[in-house]
């Protein structure tokens, strides 16, 4: 199916390190010219940003992804600038192809003194601005879906007319859609979602000068805004350049060896706008190619977790030298899921992202193809520090015919992906970065196991677990509880401890009533605890108990149980039922007297006491015994004799063989006067048949000693009290609200008697009522409105007085108390004349 | 601008005039004459706060029976030609009687006097606060 027919081809002790290391090159080595005014040492200029990614030879640097800006008159100014400062723009990635405003200060030459100087901008501002040409930005990176045709320009150093590495059809070939050609390579690795349909070759064109007047050999640079400039002019009568949206600039000799990918722009053919961009050298190959390409479509690189760059052959974006072709030198690889991914080729639903706590058998399908199921394509992992793992699958089967082996590769993702390698011996080929059926990975710090369980036809079957981050440890593992029956026992303690890597989110409950816990919930940071009291009751039967306590939260071994047992040994239980003794007394009176239950609620007999320690309150018994259950009732006396106004405190004191021993009672005696009730309020009331005057005051007060406990009723129906009974203490009043109804009352005077008694000397005392009911008087309608109007004097005076009485009480007979007294009749409803005529309306 | 007029329109209009005078039966050669137009007036109240009652006065010629506005009740006294009324209602404004008039252009030949207002509370309240007007009914 691929021209290389050999898996394992040429294998890489083949290689020339020299020509391997050169594939990709970078700025690093980069001559870069600033515009005119950027001499001064501040400059403000306008411009496209580009981005090329820079891949030094080993021992030159880090590779890294350069920002530059392409100016009007198509010079390429370096820019040094910070990501936070890109992110006004979009981002690192985002602010390629956007028209930009730059300010800042001119770096000092980094080349040695005598060579042509390299300037960088440090940039102190950057923002949007508006292109002058209006052109809009192109589309850059995710996501790559559709035709992107690129079009590749041979160009042939003015002093090396004749050299051509490759004719023109095997360039117009490796563009072309037949296998290998690009548009083939790049529908497969999209699973057919983009292509470069419409890419060509062109050439070769003669550039105007000489090699070393783009290439300086000693400094390994090269001039690539001259490169391009001038190649680009050599085609441009042949080539509409804004047809495409990249552009391979190929040359016929080394560029100091490297070559370049990414994006730039050019101002040809009426326009000035950004391409997706290669700088290609005589000796670049399939894999150069797509891999430079691979950069213009956004791509970064990704390699093993050591500090070269290219020594992943699982990646065209890494190095990728396993499957050499006669024709077509080194043949490139797929890209790994999590490129496949950023380019939005991967289905949402065909990537599995694992959750914490989790675990799951899934099965993946080789990153090739689709397949015709549903199979995951790739699986995201994150650990504990917020990166993430990709796990996908590699089988021998299309560009993949040649991958180091067959197996499950993952990557650790941070700014860009490393294959796992756990062995740590810089070959992130080898067998310890392939997972295959019976191994698994294990992340600890993360909790994170992937295992491969299984080879299927077209991938593996994993199981991917992530352990809750918490680990609980209850610390001591049980507590155990003894005391005697009715006495209190010491609480006791426990610690819940999260040795876990993670925030670990807890709850704690019990399944027993008699236990208590004072803390129950709580979230707890690694290696932290919490301290929980538990304590039990006291009303416990004499016996065994035992209970659980569990707690259970965000933790890879939850719930964890805590053992909790109570020995609880049999005693008598002294229990006093009693009400309370605050008693109070009239001098000369004693009170009554009080009972007080004693009762044995333990388990074993009980030999009881009660003693006095005030001469004026006696018990009768004063000792017995109780058999478990028993009760008795025992009578505590109060004396006056002798005793002076005043109040009088005392403890009784109940004691016997018995943890609870002793229970005291507190005993108040209040000697006082005799209360005097005292009555005030005037109970006259007047009205008409049928209505209800207000209620009035009857104040009840003592103006004895102690408290008045009185009550208070009426001898007839018609009188009601708003309270019957009550407490007065000494000096102070109640009010009583007294109300009278008059509706089953005949016209007339009628008399009703309140009487109140209570605990004094002077009890019962009365208050009398009177009610004074008038006769309503019957009046008509007209002759009442003829005297409104002055027609006709026909009220007497007491039937204006009523008028005015149920009216507005103002002294006098007017239109309101007419008015009120229509409403009281009912008549407001109808209309009638002093002709007796009568419309109702 | 003055206008002019020929004598022969003015003729025409002279005709036109005496034809409709001649249709009312009057004498065409005296001056016209207005004929009486019996209708109803109406008494309406204005002024607050809202009035629950009130007693008023009505003279001018002619007053016949008197009707109450909506929702009011009404009592009255109408004779020697002066209208005495007691209007009660849950809340009175605007309109609070009518009654029939021989000549309804006569209308300023009728006075309207308030006695006594009280409000919607039954108390009373001062009529300087409120006004009663006779007009005609729409």
């Amino acid at each position: 199916m691929h021209l290389n027919t050999s898996r394992r081809g040429l294998g890489r002790i083949l290689i020339s390190a020299a020509a391997l290391l050169a594939v990709h090159a970078a700025p690093g080595a980069v001559r870069w010219v600033g515009p005119v005014e950027a001499r001064a040492q501040q400059a403000s200029i306008a411009g496209r940003v580009g981005s090329l990614w820079e891949d030094p030879l080993p021992g030159r640097g880090t590779p890294r992804l350069r920002h530059f800006l392409s100016t009007a008159d198509g010079e390429m100014v370096p820019l040094r600038v910070t990501d936070a400062q890109l992110e006004m723009v979009g981002g690192a990635r985002g602010a390629v192809g956007q028209f930009v405003r730059v300010a800042g200060n001119w770096r000092k030459p980094r080349r040695a003194p005598g060579a042509e100087a390299v300037r960088e901008l440090e940039v102190s501002s950057i923002g949007y601005a508006t292109d002058p040409t209006g052109a809009s930005p192109p589309p850059q990176g995710a996501p790559i879906f559709g035709s992107y045709p690129w079009i590749t320009v041979l160009c042939r150093f003015a002093d090396s007319p004749t050299t051509e590495p490759h004719p023109l059809a095997w360039y117009q070939g490796l563009m072309g859609t037949a296998e290998p050609g690009a548009d083939h390579y790049w529908r497969e690795l999209s699973f057919d979602q983009a292509n470069v349909a419409g890419s060509g070759a062109i050439g070769w064109y003669d550039l105007p000068q000489p090699r070393s007047a783009y290439v300086d050999d000693a400094a390994g640079t090269a001039n690539l805004s001259l490169l391009k400039t001038d190649c680009a002019a050599a085609a441009d009568a042949d080539v509409f350049f804004p047809d495409y949206v990249g552009i391979n600039f190929q040359f016929n000799e080394d560029l100091g060896g490297f070559s370049w990918g990414g994006s730039s722009s050019l101002a040809i053919d009426g326009t000035s706008r950004s391409y997706r961009m290669t700088w290609l050298a005589d000796w670049a190959d399939h894999v150069t190619y797509n891999h430079e390409m691979g950069h213009g479509f956004g791509l970064p690189h990704s390699s093993g977790p050591y500090t070269a760059v290219y020594d992943s052959n699982w990646d065209v974006m890494s190095g990728a030298w396993t499957n050499h072709d006669p024709i077509w030198g080194w043949l490139a690889p797929h890209t790994i899921s999590y490129h496949k991914d950023l380019l939005g080729w991967i289905p949402a639903g065909r990537i599995y992202d694992a959750t914490i706590g989790s675990t799951q058998t899934i099965t993946l399908h080789r990153l090739a193809d689709l397949g015709a199921g549903g199979d995951y394509l790739m699986a995201r992992v994150p650990r504990i520090d917020g990166s993430y793992y990709t796990v996908e699958a590699r089988r021998f089967v299309g560009y993949d015919v040649n991958l180091p082996d067959s197996a499950v590769i993952m990557h650790h993702i941070t700014n860009r992906a490393y294959v796992v390698d756990p062995d740590g011996n810089g070959n992130p080929d080898d067998a310890a970065a392939r997972w295959i059926p019976g191994e698994t990975f294990s992340d600890t710090e993360s909790g994170i196991n992937v295992t491969i369980d299984a080879a299927t036809a077209e991938g593996y079957v994993v199981t991917i677990s992530i352990a809750e981050p918490g680990h609980i440890v209850l610390d001591p593992s049980s507590l155990s509880f003894a005391g005697l029956q009715g006495s209190s026992m010491d609480p006791q303690y426990f610690a819940v401890r999260n040795l876990g890597i993670g925030d670990l989110q807890w709850t704690a409950v019990d399944d027993a009533e008699w236990l208590d816990l004072d803390v129950t919930s709580g979230t707890l940071t690694p290696n932290t605890s919490a301290g929980i009291t538990a304590t039990v009751a006291t009303d416990l039967a004499p016996g065994t108990y035992g209970a659980t306590v569990t707690v259970s939260g965000s933790a890879d071994n939850s719930p964890q149980t805590l053992a909790v047992s109570i020995e609880v040994t049999a005693a008598a239980v002294l229990t006093l039922v009693t009400e309370p003794l605050d008693m109070e007394a009239v001098v000369g009176v004693d009170p009554p007297a009080r009972e007080i239950v004693i009762r044995n609620d333990g388990g074993v007999a009980l030999n009881w006491t009660a003693t006095s320690d005030a001469p004026w309150m006696t018990v009768a018994r004063e000792s017995g015994t109780l058999e478990p259950g028993a009760s008795e009732t025992d009578t505590v006396a109060f004396s006056v004799d002798g005793l002076d106004l005043g109040q009088y405190a005392g403890t009784l004191t109940f004691a016997g063989d018995a943890p609870n021993s002793p229970q005291i009672l507190q005993a108040t005696l209040d000697v006082t006067l005799s209360p005097s009730i005292a009555l005030a309020g005037t109970l006259a009331f007047e009205a008409y048949e049928g209505d209800v005057p207000e209620a009035q005051a009857l104040t009840i007060g003592n103006d004895g000693g102690g408290t008045l406990h009185w009550t208070a009723s009426p001898d007839q129906e018609w009188v009601s009290l708003s309270s019957g009974s009550g407490d007065t203490s000494s000096g102070s009043e109640a009010p009583v609200a007294v109300a009278v109804d008059a509706s089953t009352l005949g016209a007339g005077t009628h008399t009703a008697v309140i009487t109140v008694s209570g605990n004094a000397d002077d009890s019962p005392q009365t208050a009398d009522v009177t009610f004074v009911v008038r006769e309503r008087p019957v009046l008509a309608a007209d002759d009442v409105a003829d005297h409104l109007m002055g027609v006709r004097a026909v009220l007497s005076a007491s039937e204006l007085d009523y008028l005015d009485e149920i009216g507005n009480g103002n002294g006098r007979f007017d239109v309101g108390d007419f008015r009120a007294w229509l409403q009281r009749e009912g008549l407001t409803s109808r209309i009638s004349t002093t002709g007796g005529d009568e419309v109702v309306p | 601008m003055k206008s002019t007029r020929s004598p022969r329109s003015a003729l025409v209009s002279l005709a036109a005039m005496l034809m409709i005078q001649g249709c009312g039966g009057a004498d065409p050669s005296g001056p016209p004459e207005q004929l009486p137009e019996p209708g109803e007036l109406r008494v309406s109240l204005a002024g607050s706060p809202s009035a629950g009652a009130v007693v008023l006065t009505l003279t001018g010629p002619g007053i016949g029976t008197p009707a109450p506005g909506g929702g009011a009740t009404l009592y009255h006294d109408l004779s020697g030609g002066t209208l005495h009324a007691v209007v009660v209602g849950t809340s009175l404004s605007g309109e609070i009687l009518r009654f029939p008039a021989p000549d309804v252009r006569q209308v300023g030949g009728y006075q309207a006097v308030l006695q006594q207002v009280a409000g919607t509370d039954n108390q009373p309240l001062d009529v300087g606060d409120f006004s009663v007007t006779v007009s005609a009914v729409p």
